[in-house]
């Protein structure tokens, strides 16, 4: 009894899978499943496969994170969501909400997903990458020159130059939360372009960003609203 | 003539009146001299005595256990105050203070079982550790159960809680007030201690048969010759295996793994055993709900892999028959 039992633990018992209805409980259980997400992201970074994004993980409520199948259990996704939202709340540096595509109300909770950049820096250092490489690049010389002129780059010039890698190859990736086994497989994973569009979608919406008065456009070369878009735009006007 | 006529009989009662009001005062003070007298006395006896004995004292609690049956027949309270005599040449009540201090300071470090409850052995534990390396000349100064339920008797005069209760033989401080709402509480942590240490008992006994079965294999390939030193290894297996399982159940139980400390019911098995009505298990366990003890499992309905249809009916139907009744989780870490 003496010592404390972490969230690896807590993954065998049946009833973290269900939303508890005590208020004690509840908060433990999301601050456990916080932890337990945060563990398994920095668990698996420094495993990332080629092509993948090493930072930059996406977690839905319906993800197998959330699954045990040795107790054979599932937490529900609107119990999921909770989780995620608190775990936004948490660490607000390190996890951001990814809105939802539509204004469809049924199902919402099944659609919510939060990405997790388990970098240190967390997602202020990426923003910051992505910045230096924009005004790099010859956009301007001032974030204010930038949000005026504005930029348009397709997602191919953002992947092949490693936008989100700018002048921080060696940051560290965060540390594990616990020394116990993970017993869940590596998902979450985004492929470089996935996790550039993932990001910039969270960040039209996110209120902490640093690239906060930048406008961020997606778009479509013939001005329709197919998705996944074509291009993105950094700053500028938004013509009407 | 009559007698007692006249100013003289007054004055001559007022007279008999003051002596003797002066011969009780002097009988008075002859006898608060004595006392005065033996109190010098037995403080010189006291301090005699602490000289000699005042670390055996500290450090001995067979000693102080004896002083606490002396004084309990002579209707003393040994650590009633610090000015107490007792208490302040023999040094029982820095001692007795002191300690009490630790033990809340303990308590409320210490992992509560069920929101209030610290198993005893583990306070005992705890601050055996800690007066050990204060003795001086690496003498150890050992700390018993009873000098830590006289310590926690002291708190009382503080108000409720610090109660010692016995749940499943085993004593337990209980951290909080034992109010009347929470009287049921003890009844049913008897039976939830119970099958916990049913439950650690068997993983330890699963443990110790696979240690065995494991020996048995490595050593199966060692010729006949060999035969009695087998048996010899075998031997000492066996024996911890056995030590192991009469263990107290609640000492080392770090090594045990979450799901098995911790002890699933549903109301219906709670009902039966306590044999209590229905709306008492349900309070009990609404309460404890409430506080963060108890955990409730609710699988959801698994939504339809898309597999044969009679499969799913049935279990549609085990899912329905099983979410009818929540399982109360108790978490006791």
């Amino acid at each position: 009894m003496s010592s404390e039992p972490d969230h690896w633990s807590f993954f065998q018992l049946p009833p973290f899978f269900t939303l508890q209805p005590g208020p004690t409980a509840l908060a433990r259980q999301k601050s456990l499943w916080g932890n337990l997400i945060m563990d398994h992201a920095a668990h698996y970074a420094p495993q990332t496969k080629p092509g993948f994004c090493p930072f930059l993980r996406l977690y839905k409520s319906t993800s197998d994170v959330f699954r045990n199948p040795s107790v054979n259990r599932r937490l529900p996704p609107g119990a999921a969501r909770q989780m995620l939202e608190s775990l936004v709340t948490q660490s607000p540096n390190h996890c951001a909400v990814l809105p939802t595509g539509g204004n469809t109300d049924e199902n919402n909770d099944e659609n919510f997903a939060v990405l997790l950049a388990c970098n240190v820096g967390g997602l202020k250092e990426i923003e910051q990458a992505l910045l230096s490489w924009i005004l790099d690049r010859g956009a301007g010389t001032t974030t204010a020159h930038l949000a005026q002129k504005g930029v348009v780059m397709t997602f191919d010039e953002l992947v092949e130059n490693k936008c989100l890698t700018y002048r921080r190859d060696r940051e560290p990736f965060l540390s594990r939360r616990s020394t116990a086994p993970v017993n869940v497989g590596d998902v979450g994973a985004l492929s470089e372009e996935q996790a550039i569009r993932t990001l910039l979608d969270c960040l039209k919406n996110r209120p902490l960003s640093a690239l906060r008065p930048i406008r961020i456009t997606l778009f479509n070369m013939d001005g329709s609203e197919r998705q996944p878009y074509e291009g993105v735009k950094f700053g500028g006007i938004i013509s009407s | 003539m009559r007698r007692g006529i006249g100013v003289a009989h007054v004055q001559r009662k007022n007279e008999t009146q003051r002596q003797m009001t002066d011969l009780g005062a002097q009988i008075t003070a002859e006898r608060l001299g004595q006392i005065a007298d033996q109190l010098e006395g037995f403080e010189e006896a006291l301090r005699s005595l602490a000289r000699k004995h005042r670390d055996e004292i500290r450090e001995d609690p067979i000693i102080r256990a004896r002083f606490r049956q002396m004084a309990d027949s002579l209707g003393i309270d040994l650590i009633s105050s610090k000015k107490n005599i007792f208490a302040g040449i023999l040094g029982l009540g820095d001692f007795y203070y002191g300690l009490a201090g630790k033990v809340v300071e303990s308590c409320m470090k210490e992992r509560k079982f069920c929101g209030s409850y610290v198993p005893l052995n583990r306070i005992v534990h705890i601050m055996k550790r800690q007066y050990g390396s204060q003795g001086n000349d690496g003498s150890l100064c050992a700390i018993t159960e009873a000098d830590i339920c006289m310590a926690l008797d002291k708190l009382h005069v503080l108000g409720e809680g610090y109660n010692v209760v016995k749940l499943a033989g085993v004593s337990y401080i209980q951290t909080t007030p034992d109010g009347t709402r929470s009287a049921d509480d003890a009844p049913l942590l008897d039976c939830l201690l119970k099958k916990r240490a049913q439950q650690i008992s068997h993983y330890r006994s699963a443990q110790v048969k696979s240690e065995y079965v494991s020996n048995k294999a490595v050593l199966g390939g060692v010729n006949s010759g060999r035969v009695g030193v087998s048996h010899a290894l075998l031997g000492p297996a066996l024996y911890r295996g056995s030590a192991d399982v009469e263990t107290d159940v609640e000492t080392g139980t770090t090594d045990i793994p979450l799901d098995v400390q911790c002890v699933a019911f549903r109301q219906s098995e709670l009902e039966a055993s306590l044999m209590w009505r229905s709306h008492r298990v349900q309070a009990v366990l609404e309460r404890m709900v409430q506080n963060g003890s108890v955990w409730i499992d609710q699988p959801s309905t698994i939504r339809g892999d898309d597999t044969e249809e009679a499969p799913r009916k049935s279990l549609k139907r085990a899912t329905e028959m099983q979410q009818a009744e929540a399982v109360y989780w108790f978490i006791i870490v």
